[in-house]
């Protein structure tokens, strides 16, 4: 299958780990203009392929990784692949993210994605060298951790691995590459059910994109530089810088979210890692904002925690040691967890013990144990073998739903939504679950980079619509979401006091904004054929894939994506009481003095679906999936 | 006296995170700030400043007046997570 359009590889391979067959699997370039790649391509894959009613842990169940066009061109930040699956966590479709260099491998080896499906009846690993597919066996490593396998593997070379928690369907295991990891919503269990420990990739293919796309790139690589949060804050402070900012906007997850503020927050800041801990900041192969912080830990030099990573084994479970969260991190990624599930569960269970619903031995506040109990996950052993299990299989089984901080059975990221009420309804209705990114991350404007007012509905929901979508299809072009900073012009970040600043945090909550903001989302995509400077993205797919592509249509392949995985959810019985979120955030101020410091999710998700052009049962109308050329069957 | 943190990039190039300044307005505290640790004035002018925990913008911006004992805490504005 090949195309007239550049920066794909023209290929998508089809492997079945049952009969060890291989195959191509057709993709045309009609599917390349309507879903582009990455988490829109592979929700088309398994909308067409998984059948409807089948569990996660069965062979029928696919995992699609899948890259982007601009993987493999030479776009800043580029290297990202995704890889989506039945979650065994949600029940639902799942997709999850990841940089380092295995997107760009998977494309040298000449494929833009790779279907997995069926289940190995041996332990297997899978090397694929361009047309060169072998299966190993993967007894000798079966139990190693992520780093260790890894070590094992051929050496330059992508890979994708699991840990000991994949293999024990650990439901919240991740996907781990190099030292990145795609965390959330347990697509490492699906790997572990299969009996697939790796798979490895390498390749001299070259992606050509259409057009001379070089000088193009190189402004854009500036301009990264350029800007505060990329150019600056990223690399300096990371994501850990995040912290200090929560904690002052009160949206840094306290104690299972029964707070908003930690007074420690200090000693688990980013600040506190860049001066006391950091050794320098690591990138991902393309990437010029370098985000990444590499440690020391035991003498050796180690990834470093992330912001949700410090909020949640911090603040949440009221834990002020830094350098704990250091060595969790570097195990929970060893073991192969998503670092935020295991930590919202870890919070929860705190308060089931608290309040004698269970009996745990966890406590806040009290944690010298935690190396061993996320051993204990890892390895299903005594409460272990529960807390493998999340969230919400424990407010099930034990009580405590209001307190259960899960949406859709997926555990929420450290941003306490009370504090930015958008953000919150971004929660219940992102389509993976409890998820601040497919969420449309609105607590960026609400609280970390702007100051929009965080209480009002107002303009919420129709902005909250817009960056899902634009986040959707940024992510489907490859590309890292952080090169997204550029929809912030850098004046209003440099000078958050300036009367301009102020100006336009009012405008974007102002009566009628939200109307404004709807009649752009819901346009069709002929009415907006122009290019917008602040994504980049638009004007880099046209020039390396040759497409013509401008903001309508961008924004239209990313509305398409997000209203696929609705009906692909909905099919698998989603209903509206499924965009959800515990009573603790809906009906429980933060703050006793500000009733307003709680989310309105019913009213925020009537705005919600109406801007969508859905239901008001949260299902889409024929007309909105006709106008996006997606069925429904 | 008045007890000043510092929070965000401002934080690294400071290097310090907690001093005690004579002052009666932000401005006047920003400008012995600036001279004693040689940062910009506009670098702390252009940060989130909060008095007592409350917003400049909320109160009355860089004229808010200081009294014995109110903190500051000022913050390099930012994102990413």
């Amino acid at each position: 299958m090949s195309t007239k359009y550049g920066g794909y590889a023209g290929k998508v391979l089809l492997i079945d780990l049952t009969t060890k067959e291989i195959d191509e699997y057709p993709w045309s370039d009609e599917d390349r203009e309507l879903f582009l790649g990455g988490k829109i391509m592979a929700a088309k894959i398994l909308y067409d392929n998984v059948p409807t009613h089948i569990k996660p842990f069965s062979p029928e169940n696919i995992i699609a990784i899948t890259t982007g066009p601009l993987t493999g061109t030479g776009a800043p930040s580029s290297s990202r692949f995704n890889i989506s699956s039945l979650s065994p966590l949600t029940g639902l479709l799942a997709s999850s993210n990841c940089g380092g260099d295995f997107g760009l491998y998977l494309k040298k080896a000449g494929y833009d994605a790779l279907l997995i499906k069926g289940k190995s009846k041996y332990k297997v690993w899978i090397e694929i060298v361009e047309e060169n597919i072998t299966f190993h066996d993967a007894d000798g490593l079966w139990g190693k951790d992520t780093i260790e396998v890894q070590e094992m593997l051929p050496e330059r070379t992508g890979k994708i691995v699991i840990g000991p928690a994949g293999e024990n369907l650990v439901k919240y295991a991740g996907v781990f590459s190099g030292e990145r990891t795609a965390g959330r919503a347990g697509i490492g269990a699906i790997m572990g059910y299969k009996n697939l420990k790796a798979v490895v990739v390498k390749g001299n293919k070259n992606i050509e994109p259409k057009n001379d796309i070089k000088p193009y790139y190189k402004k854009w690589i500036e301009d990264l530089r350029k800007h505060p949060i990329t150019g600056k804050q990223l690399p300096k402070l990371g994501t850990a810088g995040l912290v200090s900012i929560m904690n002052f906007k009160k949206v840094l997850a306290t104690r299972n979210f029964k707070y908003g503020q930690y007074k420690d927050f200090e000693r688990i800041s980013g600040e506190e890692l860049a001066l006391k801990h950091l050794i320098k900041n690591i990138g991902c192969i393309t990437c010029p904002i370098r985000c990444g912080r590499q440690v020391e830990l035991d003498g050796k030099k180690v990834k470093g925690p992330e912001l949700e990573t410090l909020g949640l084994l911090g603040a949440n479970i009221e834990n002020k040691s830094i350098e704990k969260i250091l060595r969790w991190n570097y195990e929970l990624d060893k073991l192969g967890m998503d670092t935020i599930s295991a930590a919202g569960t870890i919070a929860f269970a705190m308060e089931l013990n608290e309040k004698g619903y269970w009996s745990n031995g966890l406590e806040f506040g009290k944690n010298h144990n935690l190396s061993n109990v996320f051993s204990d996950i890892a390895y299903r052993r005594g409460i272990g073998n529960e807390l493998a299990e999340g969230v919400k299989h424990l407010s099930e089984k034990y009580g405590g739903k209001e307190f259960a901080i899960h949406s859709k059975g997926m555990e929420l990221s450290a941003y306490e939504p009370r504090g930015a009420v958008g953000q919150g309804l971004g929660y219940a209705v992102a389509n993976r679950g409890g998820c601040h990114l497919n969420s449309g991350y609105l607590v960026l404007f609400e609280a970390l980079s702007l100051s929009i007012d965080p209480y009002t509905v107002r303009s919420k929901a129709e902005l909250g619509i817009m960056l899902q979508n634009i986040f959707e299809v940024v992510s489907a072009t490859g590309s890292c979401i952080f090169t997204l900073y550029s929809l912030i012009p850098a004046f209003l970040i440099n000078k958050p006091n300036s009367k301009l600043a102020m100006l336009v945090n009012k405008i974007i909550t102002f009566p009628g904004a939200g109307k404004l903001i709807n009649i752009i989302n819901r346009s069709y995509e002929g009415v907006i054929p122009i290019n917008i400077p602040m994504i980049p993205h638009i004007k880099a797919i046209s020039l390396a894939t040759g497409m013509k592509m401008n903001f309508g249509k961008f924004k239209a392949i990313g509305e398409r994506g997000f209203n696929l995985e609705r009906i692909f959810n909905i099919r698998r019985g989603l209903t509206s009481e499924d965009d959800s979120l515990p009573k603790r955030l809906t009906e429980e101020p933060q703050d006793l003095k500000n009733p307003k410091s709680r989310v309105p999710l019913n009213e925020l998700k009537r705005k919600y679906y109406i801007s969508r052009g859905w239901n008001l049962d949260g299902i889409p109308k024929e007309k909105t999936l006709r106008s996006l050329r997606i069925g429904r069957n | 006296m008045i007890n000043v943190k510092f929070f965000g990039l401002i934080r690294l190039s400071i290097k310090t995170n907690d001093i005690d300044i004579e002052a009666n307005t932000v401005n006047e505290a920003l400008k012995k700030i600036s001279q004693q640790y040689e940062v910009e004035l506009n670098a702390l002018r252009n940060s989130i400043i909060l008095v007592n925990d409350k917003n400049i913008i909320h109160l009355k911006m860089l004229k808010t007046r200081l009294y014995d004992g109110d903190e500051i805490k000022i913050l390099s504005a930012g994102g990413g997570g």
